[in-house]
């Protein structure tokens, strides 16, 4: 009983700390971006103003759209978000990591995006409808580099003899850069590479935001999206930035020190925003927008590519 | 720690979330005004159409692989002995690949 109250005050706790965070990330993304361009910035709490602004502005429902759907697919977004935090490693430690393992969080991460891609269907806008099916694209392009540098820890913690291969916590304790000779390090590197380029295309970030593309699509799948409705679009974004950061810190960046939990939850925190910083912040700023007829061939040719040839550097 | 699927953990704790963010969601504004040019989707100052039907969801994915697909279809000549022919000769270079790794 008391490790039930436990366990739901600790999902309150995560999930307004994921909120905050990675709202509080966004804010630090946005100066550093605007740096990189020698603009001033706006100050680092800009997305809780973002958001306090969203959730008083009107939600408009754009005529002949599937209201239910066109309301209910931003929560959805939000919630998935929410639910992969429960999962992944937090400074060593996941809530619900005995309950679900490494495939089970890879097939979580396709609803916030699908959430999106309902949101977008339901809204009855023309450049929505097209910002949809980009999603879908870019959905269908980054799960092949995902699924093969997601594997890269397993095959290393199973070839060492370890059980429970699947397991996040099992891949966090032992880190894979132990793991391997100096062949295996030069694999290593090159899937760190494309974790970073998987995660600006999981973001839907530049080079891989065509779905919302603003100067073309008009905001595409969002594009009918405002108020309240934004928002949970807006902070699911936010959640998934420190979700798919911790994913990622558990698989290939777990270096830690012998400290109590605080100190640990300070590194963790430190690491999730270097790797938000090369994967988000750097990506975004320094590159422009993939065509779409170029995304999948890039994510599975050149990008898959890679990434197999990293996993050869492995065996 | 072995680790097993539990789908009602994952069922409870996705309705928990739901509900808290349902909470904050419901705290937001949800009034606009209907009836009103407001409601009218976005397309550039033109009239967009009264009911859109989603279509042509993977263009751009078939436009990626056009070469492919223009491949594919001139090995495929809607003869179904063509289908098991790709698929048996597909089955074997797959069988191959994993027995050499």
């Amino acid at each position: 009983m008391f490790n039930l109250i436990l366990n739901f005050f600790l999902i309150i706790f995560v999930a307004f700390g994921g909120v905050c965070l990675g709202l509080f990330f966004k804010g630090i993304d946005r100066i550093l971006s605007a740096k990189m361009q020698k603009r001033v910035g706006p100050p680092i709490f800009q997305p809780f103003y973002d958001l306090r602004k969203l959730m008083v502005k009107e939600s408009i429902i754009p005529k002949n759209a599937s209201k239910r759907i066109f309301e209910i697919a931003p929560l959805i977004s939000l919630v998935s978000s929410l639910l992969i935090l429960l999962y992944v490693p937090i400074a060593g430690k996941s809530i619900l990591g005995g309950s679900g393992d490494l495939i089970l969080i890879i097939y979580l991460f396709i609803f916030p995006g699908l959430g999106l891609v309902l949101g977008s269907f339901s809204s009855n806008s023309p450049y929505a409808n097209i910002g949809g099916q980009r999603m879908i694209i870019n959905m269908l392009g980054y799960e092949f580099p995902l699924v093969i540098v997601s594997l890269v820890p397993v095959w290393l913690v199973h070839s060492n003899g370890f059980l429970n291969i699947f397991s996040l916590e099992t891949i966090y304790n032992n880190n894979v850069w132990n793991l391997v000779g100096p062949l295996g390090i030069v694999g290593l590197s090159i899937e760190a590479i494309v974790v970073f380029l998987v995660m600006a295309g999981e973001l839907s970030q530049t080079p891989f935001d065509i779905e919302t593309a603003g100067s073309e699509i008009a905001g595409g799948a969002l594009a009918e999206y405002s108020g309240r409705n934004l928002a949970m679009f807006y902070l699911a974004e936010a959640v998934k930035v420190i979700a798919i950061a911790s994913l990622f810190n558990a698989l290939f960046f777990s270096w830690n020190i012998d400290a109590n939990f605080g100190i640990q939850l300070l590194i963790y925190i430190f690491k999730l925003f270097l790797i938000s910083f090369v994967g988000l912040t750097i990506i975004r700023t320094t590159t422009s927008r993939f065509k779409i007829s170029r995304l999948t061939r890039s994510y599975w040719g050149y990008i898959g590519l890679i990434a197999i040839v990293g996993f050869l550097f492995i065996l | 720690m072995e680790i097993i699927w539990e789908p009602k953990i994952l069922l409870i704790s996705f309705i928990l979330l739901f509900v808290i963010a349902y909470f904050f969601y419901i705290s937001g504004e949800k009034k606009y005004q209907k009836g009103t040019s407001q409601v009218i989707a976005y397309f550039s100052g033109e009239e967009p159409p009264e009911v859109l039907k989603v279509k042509n969801v993977y263009w751009g994915f078939f436009k990626d692989f056009e070469k492919f697909y223009k491949f594919l279809t001139t090995t495929q000549k809607e003869n179904p002995n063509d289908y098991t022919f790709n698929f048996v000769l597909g089955f074997i270079v797959l069988f191959f690949l994993i027995c050499l790794i």
